[in-house]
């Protein structure tokens, strides 16, 4: 029996109204906590909107040019993202002028690119897991893993995510080019499609040989087919290609995507925040929180002393960021391991060492991309009769525990 | 049937991106921040370039009002925009000068006829009054200790004009030094900052031992002012020095300006095509800020 899409769209439609309710009620009943950022006024759609979920309403708002005022001080600042998801809440503004573009983009546009996720991991699935059960099963793992609520919000993953899922399975399929027209919108929604497609392009190539049957090497390989197949493969960085030409001839700057990230975030790529990012993740067997310097400069302490969350503190704050992500993602590589799934486990690394090399400071968050960790993981817990739901149980307490936190304005992930 | 609209499709994107990157790489960079440049440029050498949109002149208020309209309406016939530097210099013989008194009746009228002359032209200008204000000591007699006074006298400036003409922006045109923040009038009575910064190598190594580039003097003004949120102007900026010396500088500041994270407010700048009659300190030649390399400005053609 199949598990039919129109039930698991409802499904989607009920999750999301149960989310949107409970915060709701929750701001109602406790609208401050002093972990909120800034003077954004406490509302429902801060649990959907925060953080640097705003960036990409604010593009499509007013350009990538953005006036900011931090201590009476106004400075403009360049937001030079790729541009999918900014177009994505532009190019869809037909709602009515009574409705706040806070809540469209929050809200209207990321319950679409939810459901389009919802659609996508079915279609995934349905390539590898014949169970309804256990497809059903996975799906709820995947949509309650804690870090999943950046799903249900304005981040990037909610296109990157579902375009991978359905690139994933077009490439198993041997649909090379049609998954290369969809591997050209990545390139606008995040510059790791690039890693993304040489991944890609690795499976295509482990795909011929496993399939090439009767076939020599050279009969697979030196084809006018394969050629073109893997040159389609390029198509992927066009997106940021193209963003970043456009960056060129708007503000005569190649880099300007480069120099937002490190004027936003402070993140750069090199060698000195490679060795900052590894630091990071082993802090936690040898702290030393003065170098964590990033946490250092918010000065969290004292935004905590009049919290609830007590035990949100320095050390929660590392174990959840980077060594909890750290022994689940050791534990699920063990787990492909013991399947024989080498080409996942190396998919999930490379993936997640994207955001670590680039000394992001969320690396949890990125840990949804590698979704075979995910998968395999769900699918271990649903082949064990006795944990099966205890594991579902504390995913969705952690997962509401995150979202709580984040939509409260702590970084969480 | 679906693969070959599939080829086609990924064969349409590889020409529009390969078209689009290069002609992204090739094409002249016009500036997003679109940037005003202008000149002082008594000696018209600047008056064929098409390319300047502003240009500022020097007034001392009070004078010949024929003689301030013929001044704006040659500017006004180059299509550029006006910055007038109105220069408040005492017009009552034996009176003290204070700012108390630039705001008696004399004043007012000096004051009304220069935005009476700005309103019958119908053309937007931009007034500059007591430029350069918190460099106390300096060759202006409004450029003193009294800041409380100036921003009155300032705001009776602005005030009065607003009376006569709605086509007036003000530029609050300190020179940049760490004190102009006591003399800052409040948003209210400000469109426009204006700053200085001049490049005068002779100079420099005199009195900080190394030649400062655009960047060392600019930066730092730049960062003071960027607090109020208006636009900025470099209402003046120059550079003597041999030519070799004048490019390089320029090329630098060229760079600099046209980044756009560098200085995001600055949207205009005035080239200072002239000199000093005298030098800064004693033991140097006088500044000659007209530039000796071609083609260095204007900045973008």
């Amino acid at each position: 029996m199949t598990l039919r899409i129109r039930n698991l769209i409802i499904l989607a439609i009920l999750f999301k109204l149960i989310l949107v309710s409970f915060f709701g009620l929750m701001f109602a009943i406790k609208p401050h906590y002093p972990g909120q950022i800034g003077n954004k006024p406490t509302s429902l759609i801060f649990a959907f909107y925060n953080q640097d979920g705003t960036i990409y309403q604010d593009i499509c708002a007013g350009g990538y040019q953005k006036k900011y005022i931090t201590e009476s001080k106004e400075s403009t600042m360049y937001m030079a993202f790729l541009p999918a998801l900014p177009l994505a809440i532009c190019a869809l503004q037909w709602y009515p002028a009574s409705i706040d573009m806070t809540w469209y983009g929050g809200v209207v546009v990321n319950f679409l690119l939810w459901l389009l996720f919802i659609v996508s991991i079915k279609y995934f699935l349905d390539k590898y897991y014949k169970d309804r059960s256990q497809i059903l099963y996975i799906i709820s793992f995947f949509v309650l893993f804690p870090t999943s609520f950046f799903l249900q919000l304005n981040y990037t993953e909610t296109i990157f995510l579902p375009l991978s899922l359905f690139i994933w399975r077009m490439v198993d399929e041997n649909k090379i080019r049609r998954a290369s027209l969809l591997g050209f919108l990545l390139g606008f929604v995040r510059i790791t499609a690039i890693p993304f497609a040489a991944l890609m392009w690795l499976k295509y190539n482990i795909n011929l040989i496993k399939h090439k049957k009767e076939k020599t090497l050279e009969q697979v390989f030196f084809t006018y087919r394969y050629l073109l197949d893997s040159l389609s493969f390029l198509l992927y960085g066009f997106g940021s290609v193209l963003t970043f030409a456009y960056f060129k001839y708007e503000y005569g700057d190649w880099n300007l995507f480069f120099k937002s990230q490190k004027d936003y975030f402070g993140r750069e790529t090199n060698l000195n925040s490679f060795v900052t990012s590894l630091k990071e993740i082993f802090a936690f067997f040898n702290p030393n929180w003065a170098e964590i310097s990033y946490w250092d400069s918010y000065d969290f302490s004292k935004q905590l002393q009049n919290t609830g969350f007590y035990f949100y503190d320095q050390m929660f704050r590392q174990i959840n960021l980077y060594t909890l992500p750290m022994v689940f993602a050791f534990l699920a590589s063990l787990l492909l391991l013991k399947k024989k799934r080498y080409y996942e486990l190396f998919y999930c690394w490379a993936m997640w060492l994207v955001p670590i090399l680039s000394s992001s400071n969320s690396i949890n968050r990125y840990l949804i991309q590698s979704f075979p960790f995910l998968i395999v993981t769900a699918e271990a817990a649903y082949g064990n009769k006795y944990l099966r739901f205890p594991v579902l149980i504390i995913v969705s307490i952690l997962y509401l525990l995150y979202f709580i936190l984040h939509a409260y304005g702590f970084w969480i992930a | 049937m679906f693969s070959k609209i599939i080829n086609t499709l990924i064969i349409v994107i590889c020409i529009l991106t390969f078209g689009f990157v290069t002609y992204a790489a090739i094409a002249p960079f016009t500036p997003h921040k679109f940037i005003y440049q202008g000149v002082v440029d008594d000696e018209g050498f600047y008056d064929g370039v098409k390319s300047l949109n502003m240009q500022n002149t020097f007034v001392a208020w009070g004078k010949n009002t024929a003689e301030f309209g013929k001044t704006l309406d040659s500017i006004i016939s180059k299509k550029r925009t006006p910055i007038v530097t109105v220069e408040p210099w005492g017009l009552v013989d034996g009176e003290n000068y204070n700012f108390q008194n630039l705001q008696g009746p004399t004043y007012k009228t000096a004051i009304e006829e220069i935005c009476k002359s700005i309103d019958q032209r119908g053309k937007k200008v931009i007034l500059r009054w007591g430029h350069e204000m918190e460099q106390v000591g300096s060759r202006y007699p409004w450029a003193s200790n009294d800041a409380e006074g100036f921003k009155s006298a300032y705001k009776f400036f602005v005030n009065t004009c607003r009376n006569e003409t709605k086509l007036a922006e003000f530029m609050w045109s300190p020179a940049g030094q760490a004190n102009l923040v006591n003399y800052y009038p409040g948003g209210d009575y400000v469109d426009i900052i204006g700053l200085s910064t001049f490049g005068y190598p002779e100079y420099e190594e005199k009195e900080f031992d190394n030649k400062l580039s655009f960047e060392d003097t600019f930066t730092e003004r730049y960062k003071r002012v960027e607090k109020y949120g208006k636009d900025v102007y470099l209402a003046e900026f120059g550079v003597a020095g041999d030519q070799d010396y004048q490019k390089k500088w320029m090329s630098q500041a060229k760079k600099a300006i046209l980044d756009p994270l560098k200085y995001p407010n600055l949207r205009g700048i005035v080239y200072f095509h002239g000199g000093d009659a005298k030098p800064w300190v004693e033991g140097i030649n006088p500044p000659n800020f007209r530039l000796q390399a071609q083609k260095v400005f204007p900045i973008v053609a």
